[in-house]
């Protein structure tokens, strides 16, 4: 009889908590919406089955000498692998479309505000009773409008390691509803006339431009943002390792094989902090409200910037450019195509909205920075 | 959280909102400035474009390739002439 209740003991029946069983429900929603949703499946399948793995009783993945703990250790904590993500991400990124356009960048600017405005909103939060955040954590889930997985959980990691899990998982869930959250903000704030207005063809840009531009990025990063050289240090070593063309495996190696591989270890290590305890707070549902906040007033600070640039120049550009500032490479850029052609079946905006894409991608690094150089 | 402090954060915030702001749009107009310095740099030294060599050079090759070929199409009639005169 006492067998039978060490046998019984021994069970994770006997152990399941009620949080862990949610958690893992949770981490099977992942799964459906990577799976069957097709929802960013590169990261939500390994957060959602890191996340079922994490909650399992007696198992102990997340204690020290677990494998996710290690994982997590090696991985994030160090803050490896998010910057390893933005190196195989430079190696894939073409600038082209913005060297032959620089005025872009403004577009990627200004969609930025989405971060800035929504730390203001987790602050206010605090109003409510159950909220505590701190500049760092509202710092962390601002980060969130940035659009940018990397560089969400590279600060998150810095800034405030027990909300990542719930903040990654906003970012990357965001991240796969663009197409969702995108379109109505754009058509609210363009008219039908503005969304037709058809874009130059734009110009041809060197080989040679293309090489120097991430030099010249590094360059002006050092000088004035060391606290960003992590994450545009590695951006542009792995831009120059594809345009500079004399070191195609390892560009190919970082698009590819190591970028695979660290994804794979990352969502596992975005998944181990999903543990009941963490997770399972009213500051995860706050965390959820804020990040698609941030995406909205990125997205409309973007539409907007486009919109008073297509008045100052006469009207060559199209506002609706202005949305992709918000990183989501390429997702943003490609929402931008559909409603562009929506207003007219002729006008492919997909090139020009790649320039404010990418824009946003830096854009969002050096928003980062300054996180970093003044909260961190 | 006491609201004073909350008000105090709500002030850094603010600031926060603004400075950071601030900085990107300074950040990247300088990298604009920079994009076209580059772009005015790569104007006035052109240096050599892969593209051009490879166009000069297919431009070159062409007339002697077509040589070649007319050599080659002659050598092949000789020989199937010879040959049909030999199997006749």
């Amino acid at each position: 009889m006492e067998q039978l209740a060490i046998l019984w003991d021994s069970t994770a029946l006997a152990h399941f908590e009620l949080g862990q069983v949610i958690m893992m429900a949770v981490g099977a929603l992942l799964l459906y919406l990577a799976i069957v949703r097709g929802f960013e499946p590169l990261l939500l399948f390994p957060i959602g089955f890191g996340a079922i793995l994490t909650n399992i009783p007696l198992a102990g993945f997340t204690d020290p000498g677990g494998l996710l703990y290690y994982i997590y250790e090696v991985g994030i904590h160090s803050g490896v692998f998010p910057l390893l993500i933005f190196m195989g991400v430079g190696a894939m990124t073409d600038f082209g479309a913005l060297i032959a356009n620089p005025k872009m960048l403004l577009l990627g600017a200004a969609a930025q505000f989405g971060i800035f405005a929504t730390l203001f909103g987790a602050i206010a939060l605090n109003f409510i009773p159950g909220f505590d955040f701190t500049l760092k954590d509202a710092s962390a889930i601002a980060i969130i409008g940035g659009a940018d997985g990397p560089t969400a959980i590279f600060l998150a990691s810095r800034l405030s390691p027990d909300l990542l899990g719930a903040i990654a998982v906003a970012a990357y869930s965001y991240m796969a509803l663009v197409p969702i959250i995108q379109p109505p903000i754009m058509k609210a704030l363009t008219t039908p006339e503005e969304r037709k207005i058809e874009m130059a063809q734009l110009r041809h840009v060197s080989k040679k431009e293309k090489t120097l531009f991430p030099l010249g990025v590094l360059l002006l990063t050092i000088l004035f943002l060391p606290s960003a050289t992590p994450l545009v240090g590695m951006f542009c070593f792995g831009n120059l390792m594809k345009e500079c063309g004399v070191v195609d495996r390892l560009s190919k190696t970082a698009q590819n094989e190591l970028i695979n591989i660290v994804t794979i270890f990352l969502g596992l290590a975005v998944g181990s902090k999903l543990s009941a305890d963490k997770f399972l707070t009213v500051e995860t549902l706050g965390i959820l409200g804020l990040g698609a906040v941030a995406f909205g007033i990125g997205t409309a600070a973007g539409v907007l910037m486009a919109k008073l640039m297509s008045r100052l120049t006469g009207g060559s550009i199209n506002p609706l450019i202005g949305a992709a500032g918000v990183s989501a490479v390429p997702m943003a850029a490609r929402v931008v195509n559909k409603v562009g052609l929506e207003a007219n079946q002729h006008n492919f905006l997909l090139m020009h909205a790649m320039g404010p894409n990418v824009a946003g991608v830096l854009g969002s690094a050096v928003a980062a920075g300054v996180l970093l150089a003044l909260v961190g | 959280m006491s609201a004073q402090s909350i008000n105090d954060l709500l002030f850094e915030a603010a600031t926060l909102l603004m400075v950071g702001m601030g900085f990107v749009f300074v950040f990247l107009t300088i990298l604009i400035a920079a994009v076209n310095l580059l772009k005015a740099f790569c104007e006035r030294f052109p240096g050599q474009e892969p593209q051009a060599p490879t166009r000069a050079s297919s431009k070159a090759a062409r007339p002697a390739q077509a040589n070649e070929d007319k050599n080659i199409v002659a050598a092949i009639t000789a020989a199937v002439h010879a040959h049909r005169q030999a199997n006749r």
